[in-house]
């Protein structure tokens, strides 16, 4: 649930490069879709808009989607978050995500994005399960959590001892996730390189949970995106499929989406931005696609080819502010 | 004289009792079967054999494999097998014509059958004793609709197991219900299953054999309970009729982290036969809870009541469990009897739970009781129990001890109304004014007790 008080007010939202990365990667995937018969623009776009609403923003720019909803459980900012509103027509549901979900109609698709900024706890889990047992087939069900091993929003676990922070992991999934935690699951399945896969795993299970009695009906993953504006998050997405919607996807052109996780057990893909200079970038930008094995000439700038690989899959969908980031930071 | 017809159906069997059973417990009746098989092939004691130090390290216990998709359910185990005669004679009866005579979990002759019509429409069966062996091979549906007077299901004669090692059965199951198919599919499925048989088995998992799940072995997980310097539970063994009782009563261990921390989910009472457990963490009016005049209902401050029966008897139809094993026929004599000893034994505790939080006694009482049941070390109710049920000389019981405070003076509370102005007055002649009431209370009384009662 999105909650102003806490990431919104601390990091601004349209600052966060990575993060941006993955909304503009999201949203060409959901232009591929379109063009495969998916009716994308009018889709019913739900989700955590906070004061910065800057995905309703993108995706109304960019897949032209009118039917928007805002989903906000903090009550004392109400006023803030309506003059703060991008659009005169964005619905704000002052709700918890888990009335809304309740509530979602079943004869519309959605693009739901359950942006939470905490790790994964009961609630989520349990929204998780209700969206998949409600959204309507061809809807888009996304979620994000915090899966930072050391800087993670729960303070048992920031501040054990290093030593100690798997145990406590170890302990909080054991304490929300019920009968999706696995039983032999034990304290090494939560090391710092694990927990992501630990949140995914139980993600999945409540989708596939939600789906049961759903007959053919699957889920369909699309989205599996690691990034890093500061905490280590996982956004985990994808599409409730029938027959029909799973035949459409298989028309995607998904070559040209290589950031796309079609299986589970793929890796994660990881978002990262090098940091550039105005100039620098300028420079690489003008020299992209480039060869996978391209860096420019040292004798211009030095950079390591790692950076450079990295940059190459993201540069076209990384925003242009990042180069204004540390000045307008000084004046703030 | 004309004659009612009472024959059984087959229908009544393949699609009416089996909705009696959830799937986890059904699959819980075959892994008894197995379990019987192991205890029978092997002739063991569950209890004088626990205590026995002669399972090394190493040893490769007999195992018990599940392996569930929304396809198939396949559960095999090298426990000893079936022989022809016995498969030609009893297994495939519904009921037993004359009651079990060893200490078994296959008591009603009705488990493995139901278990396996409950799940799916094409069951292939095939097992090995180290005599002989058989296969059958049956087709549900085609079964049911048969003409209706016959009951015998085709199987065929196969060679005994090359040895004890191999000797077992194979059950596969395919063409599942279509609900089963839906259970099996949901994510949380075989956690469930896996944390029910974790929990059943006390006495026989890592101990006799091993269980897995989807090649995932299950660890053993023993029926513990608390004991400190200042708190001994409640022990008692009697014997009612062919059934032999023993019963505790007392808190559950108590650590630091959260795996032992005391919780409503792990409190109540547990009850187990023959080794099974039955009834898990009861906090019902089935084990005395809420019964009028009787004992109260639970509530939040009873997490930590730990209470464990253990029934048992070489003759199982003796013993309360209904026909699922989940439950307790509760107009059973033998549970009614026991009811009243459990609730005579769990008194004591309640007590001192009341006094873990009474209001009329001072903090330093509540205190000090609740310091008690901190730490408290851990004691394997499964070894006393065996202890218990295998000793020659009946061990004497042991009643339920809980520490006295020290001893506090009585206390009592002055409460009276003066002016604002006035305590003012005092609290700055008492040198502080930011004091609170109480404290300018308790000065001014000093300063009479010291100048004049002492």
């Amino acid at each position: 649930m999105s909650a102003p008080e806490s990431s919104s007010s601390r990091v601004p939202y349209d600052l966060r490069p990575r993060k941006q990365v993955e909304r503009r990667m999201m949203a060409h995937v959901f232009q591929f879709l379109a063009e495969a018969g998916f009716p994308i623009s009018t889709y019913r776009y739900a989700g955590f808009g906070a004061f910065f609403f800057v995905d309703f923003i993108l995706f109304r720019r960019i897949l032209g989607i009118s039917d928007m909803v805002s989903i906000e459980r903090d009550l004392d900012y109400k006023n803030r978050v309506m003059f703060n509103r991008p659009f005169k027509d964005i619905d704000v549901k002052f709700q918890t995500s888990s009335e809304y979900i309740s509530q979602i109609n079943k004869d519309k698709k959605y693009i739901l994005w359950l942006d939470y900024d905490g790790p994964i706890a009961k609630d989520d889990i349990d929204d998780l399960e209700s969206a998949a047992s409600n959204l309507s087939v061809g809807s888009v069900l996304i979620v994000t959590f915090d899966v930072d091993f050391d800087k993670v929003k729960d303070s048992k676990i920031r501040e054990a001892l290093p030593g100690k922070r798997s145990q406590e992991w170890f302990n909080r999934f054991q304490e929300q996730c019920g009968d999706f935690f696995q039983a032999t699951w034990d304290i090494s399945d939560f090391r710092a390189s694990r927990v992501n896969k630990r949140t995914l795993e139980i993600a999945e299970s409540a989708i596939l949970s939600g789906l049961t009695m759903r007959k053919g009906i699957s889920f369909e993953p699309v989205f599996n995106f690691i990034y890093a504006d500061g905490h280590e998050m996982l956004t985990f997405g994808g599409i409730i499929s029938s027959k029909e919607e799973k035949r459409k996807l298989g028309m995607v052109g998904w070559e040209e989406l290589p950031f796309v996780r079609r299986k589970l057990d793929m890796d994660p893909f990881r978002i990262e931005v090098p940091v550039l200079t105005r100039k620098e970038r300028l420079y690489i930008d003008s020299c992209m696609p480039c060869e996978p094995d391209w860096v420019p000439d040292p004798k211009d700038f030095e950079i390591k080819a790692e950076a450079i690989a990295a940059y190459r899959e993201v540069y076209r969908y990384c925003p242009l502010y990042l180069i204004f980031r540390t000045i307008r930071n000084r004046f703030l | 004289m004309p004659e009612a017809n009472a024959n059984p159906e087959k229908r009544f069997f393949i699609q009416l009792i089996t909705r009696d059973i959830a799937l986890d417990d059904a699959i819980l009746d075959l892994i008894d079967n197995s379990v019987d098989s192991l205890v029978r092939s092997k002739d063991i004691d569950i209890y004088r054999d626990f205590i026995k130090d002669e399972h090394e390290q190493g040893d490769v216990l007999p195992e018990i494999r599940i392996n569930c998709t929304s396809k198939t359910f396949k559960i095999e185990d090298n426990c000893g097998g079936i022989t022809f005669e016995n498969a030609e004679r009893d297994v495939f009866r519904f009921g037993r014509p004359d009651p079990n005579k060893r200490m078994s979990l296959s008591v009603f002759g009705i488990g493995m059958k139901r278990a396996i019509f409950k799940i799916g429409r094409k069951i292939e069966m095939e097992s090995h004793a180290i005599d002989s062996g058989f296969h059958m091979n049956l087709d549900v549906c085609e079964w049911m609709d048969m003409h209706t007077e016959d009951w015998r299901i085709p199987i065929e004669r196969l060679e005994g197991a090359a040895d004890e090692t191999k000797a077992g059965t194979k059950i596969v199951i395919s063409r599942l219900n279509e609900e089963i198919s839906d259970v099996i599919k949901a994510p949380t499925f075989a956690n469930q299953l896996f944390r029910k048989i974790q929990a059943a088995y006390p006495f026989y998992i890592g101990k006799y054999l091993n269980i897995f799940i989807n090649e995932k072995r299950i660890p053993e997980k023993d029926l513990i309970f608390s004991q400190s310097s200042d708190h001994q539970p409640n022990i008692e063994t009697w014997e009612d009729g062919n059934v032999k009782i023993t019963l505790m009563c007392g808190f559950l261990p108590r650590g630091d982290d959260i795996q032992t921390q005391w919780t409503t989910e792990k409190s109540g009472w547990y009850l187990v036969c023959n080794g099974r457990v039955v009834v898990h963490a009861n906090k019902t009016s089935l084990t005395g809870w809420g019964l009028k005049r009787i004992l109260p209902q639970f509530m939040p401050k009873n997490r930590g009541f730990l209470g464990i029966v253990f029934f048992s008897s070489s003759n199982p139809e003796e013993l309360p469990w209904n026909t699922t094993k989940r439950g307790i026929n509760s107009e059973s004599g033998v549970f009614l009897r026991t009811r009243m000893r459990m609730i005579t034994a769990s008194r004591p505790v309640l007590q001192f739970q009341d006094k873990m939080y009474r209001s009329k006694d001072t903090d330093d009482v509540r205190e000090e009781y609740r310091d008690s049941v901190k730490k408290m070390d851990t004691v394997s109710a499964t070894k006393q129990a065996a202890e218990r049920a295998s000793a020659k000389d009946p061990i004497p019981s042991q009643r339920y001890l809980f520490p006295q405070p020290s001893a506090h003076p009585k206390m009592s509370t002055i409460k009276y109304e003066v002016k604002e102005e006035d305590i003012n007055r005092v609290k700055k002649g008492l040198g502080r004014s930011s004091m609170y009431n109480y404290e300018v209370g308790q000065k001014t009384f000093k300063y009479y007790m010291d100048r004049e009662c002492s």
